[in-house]
């Protein structure tokens, strides 16, 4: 049957409204899509799909971003990844703990770190002052009287940056209203003058650093009595003898633990909590608990990486033996409970905290090290100590060699390697450090991986590598250099008439995938910065395919 | 049938769609186990439910040697009545620690192993842990815990040396201690010093080591190596190396050992106290209320073999009403250290004042003498405002 064609016209039309009406609404109903992709501003999209780098220009131009490449593509893998879960993978904390009379936090060992460093994604790494503060101030919001100790440890190295690190480390302390803060073998290495001028406030007897057994220019308190949440706590701390031989400090008298514990324990007697945090080896810690069975708590700084979820009880005694773990990436919560037991009018339970991404950075800490990067760059790396050494491939008489060249001058003979290179986040390095908030590109410890020419396990300069964005902006970045080694000697060969010298440094620089993934890229995709990088399988299917290139 | 309805319901159609597509691609949150349920299907449920046993949890491998991989089986069963799944989901290092399920499916009466296996590198005591996530709601999450103490042929303690704020005329001694663990003797052939440009102002001497050291640290042998860091140093930081080649019985090794030396030649006489930036030579003190006025107190350090014979007086002032005073010196209980105490008071009543060091006041100034026989004279800015 032949239909009406003015009404097939009207069908069609109709169904083609239809259609029409209910694919726009599809999208509506679908909603946005959240990916940064999509909610860029034109003046990002720009950027992004901007212009490469023009042929001889510098390869870092501030002004014009040539990142986009590989950030589109990095957020395309971004969002295709499963998203961290920080309770899925640390559990959640507090199950079935009533309001306690008081939540004790305890943590140690710091060694320098001040926050997680972010490179591997911060959302995956543990531990930060930052994090720390907000962890803290939940506990204070929920109502829960808080107190807080630490075994000491606030630093690891020596030198200006670590005095700095410990200024910045002892306000944060001051901020979170720790009441007793031991010392770690390196906080005694440093400077005497800026460790009393972080801890000694206008009265020194007031410094919430304590020590039975050392003394800082014969000022450091031997003990401290807390009280918070209705209870008090008697709080002193030691350092333990296998670290004493770590401090070779004149400013600094130490005296054997146990003598200096017996002349304060007495001015702990009334006190119901009775803590020890001694800055020891796990041995040491566990024989001063046995020797002073007085102490509730004994607190040592010898664990291995991860803390025991729940604190040893030290045989023979009521003590329970307090582990915390490297870097302070955990904090133990001590809860206190009253009991109806006359004999025993406390409870105590423990809780191991991970301080991972669950807890959001927090204001006080941003600005703490805000003021830190800013102290960095106003010394500048000669005050610093960061002062520029040979590079071991430095040869006598050969002024060229252990010298950097810059990826600018290996684009000439090598422009697909240099293309290749060009895309990756190795390429942008150094501006990763200048956006972050606070920027980081004077910062020892994060530009000896972010620049060229750095020695990164010991953030010092070689002579002739990476100065600032202003000054060497040729050598931002983490170019061919950082794993082939120092070029300009073979760039000069390459130009020269010596043949063998050529040769010679050609076999110099050359790098095999298998030497480099045990060799070279370790040195900065370590455990720290990198922890999945050696992960079985992870070199081959991830990290090399983003880099993998030729020598031509 | 009027255009407009067509459209209103082709509007609604096509949200109702899409709002359903979103929802199931994002708003539909996995359902978490079922603590309680209903009376009658909780009993059936948890008949045809797994249940995981576990031998241990957690695993002491003791003392173990470096670079020599270790590892531990944990034994699982199933003793439920449904299938068990197990999965290895991450270890605390993935450098150095990896689990391994030998199974992912484990029927009722069925066991199952994990295989911990730890790679001991440069740390000593350990502790690592391994997470198994399962579908017994019971355990969903089972955390298989190894610890050790990771012992290698020798150990240098400490590893490095850090000698803090030497006195440009001072000598002084630090000692490292080498120990052999598997070795009956333990022999220094040779040192050098690897900064060639300051080698000559450090000494290094070995010396045999007391078998109640090497007991304290369960050690067969070992040296002690007495350093020495000579006057002369130019001021400011230094570092150096001394590399030590050693021979270890009953091996072919003689392995080269590295230890680094850091340290600051400073000056004979240092100001501390809170408030001073020794950078800026500057006493940061804020606002002072006139009716209270405020003091602060610092301590001069006066190192160095002459430092009994140091005597320090004020001579300037600035403003001249601040009152400075120099207190009686005295021994720091190390006995390498004189310190004497200096105050430096803004006196209550005194006239208003900037010296916050702008351009509304520059710095107040303090300036002492002192009969050092290098450091004649000691300059202190003051950063201070008196407020009413």
């Amino acid at each position: 049957m032949r239909m009406d064609p003015n009404m097939t016209g009207r069908l069609f039309n109709r169904l083609g409204g239809l259609l029409t009406a209910v694919a726009a609404s599809l999208v509506l109903g679908c909603g946005s899509n959240n990916s940064p992709a999509t909610s860029q501003t034109a003046a990002e999209r720009t950027a992004i799909d901007g212009h490469p780098t023009p042929v001889g220009e510098p390869m870092f131009d501030p002004a014009v971003q040539t990142v986009a490449f590989t950030e589109k593509t990095a957020r395309r893998l971004e969002s295709a990844k499963p998203k961290f879960d920080p309770i899925a993978e640390n559990g959640k904390y507090f199950e079935g703990w009533p309001k306690p009379k008081l939540a004790l936090v305890i943590s140690g060992s710091q060694d320098g770190y001040l926050e997680p460093c972010g490179c591997a994604g911060i959302e995956n790494q543990k531990g930060g002052l930052s994090r720390r503060y907000s962890f803290i101030k939940q506990l204070e919001v929920q109502g829960w009287p808080v107190a807080a100790v630490d075994v000491g440890g606030l630093v690891r190295r020596f030198g200006r940056q670590a005095e700095l690190q410990f200024n910045m480390a002892a306000e944060a302390l001051k901020l979170m209203n720790y009441g007793a803060v031991g010392f770690g073998p390196a906080d005694l290495r440093l400077s005497t003058g800026e460790v009393v001028a972080a801890v000694a406030g206008e009265k020194p007897e007031d410094s919430i650093f304590i020590s039975a057994n050392v003394s800082l220019l014969d000022l450091t308190p031997k003990f401290r009595i807390i009280e918070a949440g209705g209870l008090k706590l008697g709080v002193t701390a030691v350092l333990g003898s296998e670290y004493q031989q770590q401090v070779n400090n004149n400013d600094v008298t130490i005296t054997p633990a146990a003598e200096a514990i017996k002349s304060v324990l007495g001015k702990l007697k009334k006190c119901d909590i009775k803590i020890l945090l001694a800055n020891a080896t796990t041995e040491e810690a566990r024989a001063l608990a046995k020797q002073f069975p007085e102490f509730d708590l004994v607190v040592e700084a010898g664990s291995a990486d991860i803390p025991a979820a729940q604190p040893e009880k030290i045989a023979g005694t009521k003590a329970r033996l307090i582990e915390l773990g490297h870097k302070a990436q955990y904090v133990i919560v001590a809860g206190f409970f009253e009991t109806r037991n006359a004999d025993q009018p406390l409870a105590v339970r423990f809780q191991r905290v991970a301080l991972d991404s669950r807890y959001p950075d927090a204001k006080p800490m941003k600005q703490l090290m805000a003021n830190y990067q800013s102290q960095l760059q106003q010394l500048g790396w000669q005050e610093l100590g960061a002062k520029g050494v040979p590079h071991p491939r430095a040869q006598k008489g050969d002024p060229l060699s252990g010298k950097f060249a810059s990826a600018a001058s290996c684009k000439e003979c090598h422009p697909t390697a240099w293309g290749i290179w060009n895309k990756t986040d190795h390429a942008h390095a150094t501006e990763t450090l200048v956006k972050v908030d606070p920027p980081r590109q004077y910062d020892p410890e994060c530009i000896s991986c972010h620049a060229t020419g750095w020695n990164p396990s010991e953030f010092i300069p070689y002579v002739s590598g990476f100065d600032s964005l202003e000054k060497t902006p040729q050598l931002a970045g983490n170019a061919c250099d950082n794993c082939h080694g120092p070029g300009r000697a073979h760039v000069a060969a390459e130009k020269g008439d010596d043949r063998a010298k050529r040769d010679a440094e050609r076999e110099a620089l050359r790098l095999t995938v298998d030497f480099a993934r045990d060799n070279v890229c370790a040195k900065c995709h370590d455990h720290d910065n990198s922890p999945e990088f050696d992960k079985p399988g992870k070199f081959e299917k991830e990290y090399w395919p983003k880099v993998e290139h030729g020598g031509e | 049938m009027k255009a407009s309805y067509v459209v209103v319901m082709s509007v609604l159609l096509g949200l109702l769609l899409g709002a359903g597509i979103t929802w199931a691609r994002f708003g539909n949150p996995p359902l978490s186990p079922l603590p309680h349920d209903i009376e009658g299907s909780a009993a059936q449920v948890a008949a045809a439910a797994p249940k995981l046993w576990i031998d241990q949890r957690s695993h002491d491998f003791g003392a173990i040697e470096r670079d020599i991989e270790v590892r531990h089986v944990f034994h699982i069963k199933n003793t439920g009545q449904g299938t068990l799944t197990l999965r290895e989901a991450g270890t605390s290092c993935s450098r150095c620690t990896v689990a391994e399920v030998d199974r992912t499916e484990v029927g009722p009466g069925e066991s199952a192993n994990v295989t911990v296996a730890y790679m001991p590198g440069d740390q000593s005591d350990f502790r690592q842990k391994a997470l198994i996530v399962t579908n017994d709601l019971n355990e969903p999450r089972i955390e298989l815990g190894i610890t050790g103490r990771v012992t290698t042929r020798y150990e240098v303690v400490p590893p490095s040396l850090v000698l803090s704020k030497i006195s440009a005329t001072e000598t002084r001694r630090a000692e490292v201690r080498i120990f052999a663990f598997f070795s009956d003797s333990l022999e220094v052939v040779s040192h050098e010093f690897a900064e060639a440009e300051t080698a000559s102002f450090f000494e290094a001497k070995i010396l045999p080591i007391s078998p109640e050291q090497l007991a304290e640290r369960k050690a067969k042998s070992g040296c002690s190596v007495e350093l020495t860091v000579k006057p002369g140093l130019p001021l400011g930081p230094f570092r150096q190396t001394i590399r030590l080649q050693i021979r270890l019985s009953g091996t072919e090794e003689t392995p080269t050992i590295r230890v680094p030396i850091a340290g600051i030649i400073d000056s004979d006489i240092s100001l501390v106290g809170s408030g001073w930036n020794a950078d800026a030579g500057r006493l940061a003190i804020g606002d002072v209320k006139i009716s209270e006025g405020t003091t602060r107190r610092l301590l001069l350090l006066v190192r160095g073999a002459g430092r009994h014979e140091v005597t320090i007086k004020p001579v300037s002032r600035e403003p001249d009403w601040v009152k400075v005073t120099v207190g009686e010196p005295s021994e720091l209980s190390s006995g390498a250290v004189t310190q004497i105490p200096l105050t430096i008071e803004i006196p209550p009543d005194a006239p208003p004042a900037n010296h916050l060091g702008t351009e509304q006041g520059k710095y107040g100034e303090v300036i002492l003498e002192t009969t050092h026989a290098d450091i004649k004279q000691i300059r202190m800015y003051l950063q201070f405002v008196t407020v009413p």
